[in-house]
């Protein structure tokens, strides 16, 4: 998969490396102010809701 | 066939690090995530007591002295939206800095921001039953001392017209199901309340959801702020 995505990437050994970076960075960056929090108000990991 | 493999390690590879990551967001993240919008909402708060925002929350009366025993307090109504703050908690024994903003609800989109109000319970200083919850961890584990509260320690309610301060009388574990602990007359569904009590719940064990700890206290003092 990995491989498969270098192998396609245009341009040099470090324009693919720096494509790569920024991608992560966008990744983690979805995943960590977007997604995390999302999943965190969905799963009960401390009891779920309190409700009367 | 290696081809699939090697696919099939790799995705297991990057899921596993998500999951690592997720981790290190409830543990850390989550409670930067939560210490930054109680900035926002102590500031709110703040702004609404002080006048800044005309139209808030309470509605100002005289103080007088309320039915059913000694203790005075300026009667206020409390119609705040779910997630709007409405009071401070304070728990000397957690330590001076120990202090979070009291948010209306006990959804997870609530706790995950700071401990809340359950709804359909008692507002502070009312005859009944204060129902406060809040996460034993993440988001900056704010319930995280709870069970170590011991009878006679105080909690300090603190809203627009009152300064609260609640003793604590007990503590339980209860299954998740047992709502009873929030009517107003803890245990005893249908009967007259008659005391001004608080009912703080979080988790127990951390990460589970398996029981709850229920810590009651009783309202031993209010000042007029």
């Amino acid at each position: 998969m990995y491989g498969w995505l270098w192998r396609h990437l245009p341009g040099s050994p470090p324009a693919r490396a720096a494509t790569i970076a920024i991608a992560a960075a966008l990744v983690l960056i979805v995943l960590w102010f977007v997604a995390f929090p999302w999943a965190a108000t969905h799963l009960p990991l401390d009891g779920g809701p309190i409700t009367g | 066939m290696r081809q699939t493999l090697r696919v099939i390690g790799e995705v297991a590879l990057t899921a596993g690090a998500v999951i690592l990551l997720f981790v290190c967001y409830l543990i850390w993240g989550s409670g930067i995530r939560a210490a930054q919008a109680q900035r926002a909402l102590t500031k709110e708060l703040t702004q609404q007591w002080t006048g800044a925002r005309p139209g808030g929350s309470v509605r100002p009366v005289s103080a007088r002295t309320v039915r059913g025993d000694q203790i005075r307090i300026a009667p206020e109504t409390f119609g705040v939206a779910t997630g709007q703050p409405f009071a401070f908690i304070k728990v000397p024994a957690f330590g001076t800095g120990w202090e979070f903003p009291l948010i209306q609800g006990t959804d997870l989109a609530q706790l995950n921001i700071s401990p809340g109000h359950v709804p359909g319970t008692q507002w502070p200083g009312e005859i009944g039953n204060f129902a406060v919850a809040g996460h034993r961890v993440t988001s900056g584990n704010p319930f995280w001392s709870l069970p170590s509260l011991r009878p006679g320690d105080l909690v300090k309610i603190q809203t627009r017209l009152n300064d609260f301060t609640y003793k604590v009388t007990g503590e339980q574990l209860v299954p998740p199901g047992d709502v009873a602990v929030l009517d107003p007359v803890p245990g005893h569904p249908g009967a007259h309340p008659t005391q001004r009590l608080i009912t703080l719940i979080t988790c127990d064990p951390p990460w589970t959801g398996t029981h709850r700890v229920i810590v009651t206290g009783i309202l031993v003092a209010a000042t007029p702020r």
